[in-house]
C-alpha cells in the first residue's frame, strides 16, 4: 500500500502538473499531456491482451472506436441525444467488453500470428462497418462522421469552458488534462492490482505456457475471454472520452496505423510493465509533436523548409524501434525481475 | 478399496499408431505407483490421457468416482489430479513463489471485482494463498528461492518447484512424468526421499520413469506398458520377474538396466 505522504505528493504533483508544463512549453502542451494520457489509458487496455495474456490483437482500436462512436451517437445532434458522462463512460465499457468478448469467443483456438490475423480483420471489420453504416438508415453518417458532439462535462460543469476558483481562472486545456491524468492513474492503479492478483497470474501463466497452465487448473479459454473482454472495456472508455474533447469522429481515426501506433507504445515501452507502456504512451504521443518544431528550426537555420517534418515522423518513429530492438528488446522501461 | 484412479479400455490412436490399446489402469489410495515400460511403451500418452491433454478413443477415466474421460485438463485438477512435466514446464519468467500460486489456482475464488477493489476478502485470500505456498516451496527444499525468477534455478530445483506447483492445487493424486530425467545420484536420491515423504503424508502418487532402479525402489505397484498395451501389473517383485516384462527390455534379461534408448 502507498503511504499516505505519497499519494498527496502525486496529488499536488497531478494539480501543479498544467501549470508547470504550461509555463515552460505553452498551453499546447497541456493539451499533449492530456491525449499522452489517453493514449496511456488507451495503452494500459491493450497491455491486459498483450502484455499480461500474451494475446497478440492487432485490432483493438475498434473498441476505442465503439466507445468513441457510443458517445458520439449518445451526446450529439446526430439523434438529439445528450446523455451525461457518468451514463455514458460505464455504458462504453459495457459495450466495448461486450464486443471484446464477441472477438475473442470465435479466436480462442487460435494463437500467435493467426490470432494476429484474424483480430486485424476485426478491427477492420468495424471501422468498414461504421463507414458504411449511413445506408439504408444514417446512423454513423459514413466518411463524414459524426461532428458537434457534446463536449465532456462533469455534473454541469463542461470541460470545454473555462472555470472559476475563486480568483483562479483554469483553462479548458487543464480540465481536460486532469481529468484524462487522473482517470489514467486510476487505470494504471486498476492495472497492477489486476497484474498482482489471481487473475493476472492465471494471465501471465497462459502467457508464458498454456498447456502448463491448464495443468495448473486454469480454465485457458474462460481467462483469454477475460482479458479480451476487459482490456476491450478500457479501450472503449478512453474512446469516449476521446469522442467527447475531440468534438468529432470518424472512422478513418480507427485504421490499422492506429492500432499497430498502440501496439508499439507496449512494446516500445515494456511490455507487461504499466509504468513503461505509460511511459511509451508519452513518448510516441509528443515525439511527432516535438518533431514539428523542427520545421521553423530549418526555416531559421537553413532558409528553408528541406524535409517536411511529419515526413521525418516516420523516419524517426522507424529508427526509434530499430534501435531499440537493438539495443533493449524489452523495452525501455522493462518489468524488472523481483 | 475402491481405487482412487481407475482407467479401463482406454485406447488413442495416432494417425497409423496404436499409441494405446485397450490399457486398464487402477491407483489404489496411498500408493506409489509406477507405470514404465520402453521407450515409446505408451506411457506419455496414457498419462496425458489421464490428464487430459489427450481424448481417449475409447475407454473411461474415473478418479475418486468421478468419470474425467473427455473433460478438459482444469476440470481433471479439479476432480483430484496434478501432474508434473517430463520437460520441465515452468512459467520461466515469473518468479518461483509466483509459479506456485498459479498451481494454486483453483484453492482462490476472488474474481476481477475483488482484484480491481482491492477488497479485503481478496487480499486476506492472497495472504494465506502466498503463505502456504511458501510453505510448500520450504516442504520441497527451496524455500531459499521464493522470491528469484523460476529460469535462473537449476535443473534439479527447477523440478522440485514444479513439484510445489502440483502439489498447491492439493490433489489426491499427484501424477509424475520422469521426475529424475537429467538428475545425476544425489538429486534422484534427494528426489526419492521427497516423494516418499509425500507417500507418508496420504498422497496418492503415479511416477513414470525410465529409472527402472528407482521404479523398483520406489513403488508399491508397478503398471509396464509395451507397444500400447499393458503386459504386466503387480508388485515391483513378481513384475521383475514377469517373462513378458524381461522380454520386452531386451537383450539385457534384467530390467534393472536403463533399456536402450
Amino acid at each position: 500500500m502507498p503511504k499516505r505522504w505519497q499519494l498527496v505528493a502525486v496529488g499536488v504533483g497531478l494539480l501543479a502538473l498544467p501549470w508547470l508544463v504550461d509555463a515552460g512549453l505553452g498551453v499546447a502542451w497541456v493539451r499533449i499531456v492530456g491525449f499522452a494520457a489517453l493514449y496511456a489509458m488507451l495503452a494500459l487496455g491493450l497491455n491486459i491482451v498483450v502484455g499480461y495474456a500474451g494475446l497478440l490483437d492487432l485490432g483493438y482500436i475498434a473498441f476505442f472506436a465503439v466507445g468513441a462512436y457510443l458517445y458520439a451517437l449518445t451526446g450529439s445532434p446526430q439523434f438529439g441525444l445528450h446523455w451525461p458522462l457518468w451514463a455514458t463512460l460505464p455504458l462504453a465499457a459495457l459495450l466495448a467488453g461486450g464486443a471484446g468478448a464477441l472477438l475473442g469467443a470465435p479466436t480462442l483456438r487460435l494463437r500467435g500470428d493467426y490470432l494476429a490475423i484474424v483480430t486485424l480483420g476485426f478491427g477492420e471489420i468495424i471501422r468498414i462497418f461504421l463507414n458504411n453504416l449511413n445506408t439504408p438508415v444514417n446512423v454513423t453518417n459514413g466518411p463524414q462522421g459524426i461532428n458537434q458532439i457534446d463536449a465532456l462535462s462533469l455534473g454541469g460543469f463542461s470541460l470545454a469552458q473555462p472555470f472559476q476558483l475563486g480568483g483562479l481562472t483554469v483553462p479548458p486545456a487543464y480540465l481536460v488534462c486532469y481529468l484524462f491524468t487522473g482517470l489514467a492513474l486510476l487505470v494504471a492503479l486498476a492495472s497492477l492490482r489486476l497484474e498482482d492478483s489471481r487473475i493476472g497470474r492465471a494471465w501471465q501463466a497462459i502467457r508464458e505456457d498454456p498447456l502448463a497452465a491448464a495443468a495448473c487448473g486454469i480454465d485457458v479459454k474462460r481467462y483469454k475471454l477475460l482479458a479480451f473482454a476487459l482490456g476491450a472495456s478500457f479501450g472503449g472508455v478512453a474512446g469516449a472520452l476521446f469522442a467527447g474533447v475531440q468534438g468529432f469522429v470518424s472512422p478513418e481515426s480507427f485504421s490499422l496505423t492506429e492500432s499497430i501506433m498502440v501496439l508499439c507504445m507496449i512494446v516500445l515501452g515494456g511490455m507487461g510493465h504499466v509504468w513503461g507502456v505509460a511511459l511509451g504512451a508519452l513518448i510516441l504521443t509528443a515525439l511527432p509533436e516535438a518533431l514539428r518544431a523542427l520545421g521553423p528550426l530549418q526555416k531559421s537555420l537553413l532558409g528553408q523548409v528541406w524535409v517536411d517534418p511529419s515526413d521525418l515522423r516516420m523516419l524517426v518513429f522507424g529508427l526509434a524501434l530499430i534501435g531499440m530492438m537493438l539495443l533493449r528488446p524489452h523495452g525501455l522501461w522493462p518489468r524488472s525481475a523481483q | 478399496m475402491r481405487p482412487l484412479l481407475s482407467a479401463t479400455g482406454v485406447s488413442k490412436r495416432f494417425g497409423g499408431v496404436q499409441a494405446l490399446d485397450a490399457v486398464d489402469l487402477s491407483i489404489a489410495p496411498g500408493h506409489i505407483h509406477g507405470l514404465i515400460g520402453p521407450n515409446g511403451a505408451g506411457k506419455t500418452s496414457l498419462f496425458n490421457v489421464l490428464t487430459g491433454l489427450y481424448h481417449a478413443d475409447t475407454g473411461t477415466v474415473q478418479i475418486d468416482g468421478r468419470i474425467t474421460s473427455g473433460v478438459p485438463p482444469h476440470e481433471i485438477v479439479a476432480a483430484g489430479l496434478s501432474r508434473t512435466f517430463q520437460n520441465i514446464r515452468l512459467f520461466a519468467s515469473l518468479s518461483v513463489l509466483d509459479n506456485v500460486l498459479v498451481g494454486a489456482h483453483q484453492s482462490g475464488r476472488s474474481g476481477v471485482l475483488g482484484a480491481l477493489l482491492g477488497s479485503r476478502a481478496a487480499r486476506a485470500e492472497q495472504d494465506a494463498l502466498r503463505e502456504r505456498c511458501a510453505a510448500l516451496l520450504d516442504r520441497v527444499g527451496v524455500g531459499a528461492h521464493a522470491l528469484r525468477t523460476a529460469s535462473e534455478l537449476s535443473y534439479g530445483d527447477q523440478r522440485r518447484v514444479e513439484i510445489a506447483r502440483a502439489l498447491a492445487a492439493t490433489p489426491k493424486l499427484l501424477a509424475l512424468d520422469e521426475p529424475a530425467a537429467g538428475m545425476n545420484p544425489s538429486e534422484t536420491d534427494a528426489l526419492r526421499e521427497l516423494l516418499q515423504s509425500l507417500r507418508d503424508d496420504g498422497l496418492t502418487l503415479l511416477l513414470i520413469e525410465h529409472d527402472v532402479k528407482l521404479v523398483m525402489g520406489l513403488c508399491d505397484r508397478v503398471t509396464v506398458l509395451d507397444f500400447g498395451r499393458c503386459i504386466a501389473d503387480g508388485t515391483p517383485d513378481t513384475v521383475r520377474r514377469d517373462p513378458r516384462v524381461i522380454e520386452a527390455y531386451l537383450g539385457s534379461g534384467e530390467p534393472h538396466t536403463e533399456p536402450a534408448a
